[in-house]
């Protein structure tokens, strides 16, 4: 069992490390790679991800129908959990191959604290779709929404982007060259997953 | 002691710097090592200017278009 300071001291180390990949993510991917101290911290992530499938849930299906919530939830944390592993696996066999060092441990708390920016972006556009829903007119506030809308969605873009490079760097110890390797096959990889998600009207845009 | 406790948190500081070998691009290196400060330290402020500029580029170029992606992509949740 869990002791209630160990929980606070792991909040705490999530909240610093959340900050970090925010404002300082060099350092603070760099320092998560070396860590060896409890790492538990990262599972807080996992936490909000399930927060965002509930939420996400009851806005789709509604609390009237309990039963159809709740596969809808299972649906999409097992498909995010696929998705998950199907990234991991994929990465740390490239990086392997391509003489890569690391472990999968490692890999996991850099991979899963790159779902912060994944996870803002869809907590923000479920709230806007609440409170703003689609479509938008060409009016003039619909266009300045927009262009403000696609401002944070290419911020957090951008945001998974370097997170995404420094989970290969200090993960695996790949250089930059390596690391465009990996990308090329993973871009592929990406788009199949969207398609197979999207086919099966799991997700729109795909929660990896 | 307390000398000895600073010693050993130099030294896993300098462990830790060295985790990674110096990043070069052969002749690149040196716009590679302009560019990436910026995205190391306070990322956040280059990203969220580069994407307000970008977004207002493409309002320029797509017109109205970006209205309806800023409208599919809120159905993408």
């Amino acid at each position: 069992m869990i002791r209630v300071t160990t929980l606070v001291k792991l909040s705490l180390l999530f909240v610093t490390n959340a900050v970090g990949t925010f404002h300082n993510p060099y350092v603070t991917y760099r320092r998560l790679s070396v860590e060896k101290t409890d790492h538990r911290h990262f599972l807080f992530v996992f936490l909000l991800v399930i927060a965002y499938f509930i939420f996400a849930s009851f806005i789709r299906i509604g609390k009237s129908y309990p039963f159809l919530l709740s596969v809808h939830f299972n649906v999409l944390f097992a498909a995010f959990i696929f998705g998950f592993t199907t990234m991991i696996v994929f990465f740390i066999t490239l990086g392997k191959l391509l003489g890569g060092k690391g472990s999968v441990k490692t890999l996991t708390i850099l991979w899963t604290y790159s779902l912060l920016p994944t996870t803002i972006w869809f907590f923000l556009t479920s709230l806007l779709y609440i409170f703003l829903p689609p479509p938008r007119t060409e009016a003039f506030l619909g266009k300045l929404f927009s262009v403000i809308f696609l401002t944070l969605t290419l911020s957090l873009f951008f945001w998974k982007i370097i997170l995404y490079y420094l989970t290969l760097r200090f993960a695996l110890r790949l250089d930059l060259l390596k690391i465009g390797l990996i990308t090329l096959l993973v871009v592929p990889l990406i788009v199949g997953l969207s398609t197979v998600f999207y086919m099966l009207r799991i997700f729109r845009v795909p929660f990896l | 002691m307390k000398n000895d406790r600073v010693y050993e948190l130099l030294v896993a500081k300098m462990q830790e710097m060295t985790v990674v070998p110096p990043q070069t691009l052969g002749p690149l290196t040196f716009a590679y090592k302009r560019i990436v400060p910026y995205l190391k330290f306070a990322p956040w402020r280059s990203t969220v200017t580069f994407s307000f500029l970008l977004s207002v580029f493409l309002y320029f170029l797509l017109g109205s278009t970006v209205v309806k992606i800023a409208s599919l992509l809120q159905f993408g949740f």
